[in-house]
């Protein structure tokens, strides 16, 4: 029995998770980076050479289409410089605080607003720059719930 | 195991998966400068050709 006096099982003389083990297996995969490696092998087959250029497209479409969304909110809060990008680019917010209440507000709707760049490069500046970035997966109507989110918020 | 690689078992044109139309317009793009000039070298598959190729591999 657990600490909770409940009836428990436990596996006994199996180094591994050995129940898991499929006919013929000759290793098994658990939560690791070989079935990452596995799962995105498969996907890629799936897709192929032209659905990875579909995917790449659609991503920058969309990340351009929320750029654009966003862009006289940037201007006016003098957020944002101008460089190419392809899926993932940087919103410059005025103070820490702006930035946090901006994702907050993100959040409580259920988006994930972005990456805080700051704890990754630890350069000077750079703890109000958020890291925006879009895939193929968004569509239309999210990425304008996103734009909406950030009007009310920054306008 | 007599399983073929997976790029032995590629065919031309083949697609296992199509994502839905994007619903956004098409934009600029990027210079061509950064993009690649010829096509990924990526094997083509139908989508059951995926599913037995990795059901015949003991995972």
């Amino acid at each position: 029995v657990d600490s909770y006096g409940k009836r428990a099982f436990v596996l006994t003389l199996q180094a591994r998770e050995q129940h898991i083990k499929r006919e013929r297996a000759t290793s098994n995969i658990c939560s690791n980076q070989a079935l990452a490696a596995l799962t995105s092998t498969i996907h890629v087959s799936l897709i192929g050479w032209e659905g990875m250029r579909e995917a790449a497209l659609q991503s920058q479409d969309k990340a351009a289409y929320l750029l654009n969304g966003l862009k006289d909110l940037i201007r006016r809060s003098n957020l944002l410089g101008q460089m190419p990008f392809w899926c993932e680019f940087p919103l410059r917010f005025a103070s820490v605080e702006s930035m946090e209440t901006f994702l907050a507000a993100l959040k409580s709707e259920g988006i994930f607003g972005g990456v805080r760049l700051g704890p990754l490069t630890k350069q000077d500046g750079d703890e109000r720059i958020v890291l925006v970035a879009v895939t193929e997966k968004r569509t239309k109507e999210e990425l304008d719930r996103y734009i909406a989110v950030a009007r009310r918020v920054l306008a | 195991m007599n399983e073929p690689l997976i790029f032995d078992l590629s065919r031309s044109g083949r697609r296992g998966y199509t994502y839905p139309q994007s619903d956004v317009p098409t934009s600029a793009g990027l210079n061509d400068t950064l993009l690649r000039k010829s096509p990924a070298q990526l094997p083509q598959f139908s989508e059951l050709d995926v599913v037995r190729h990795f059901s015949r591999f003991p995972a």
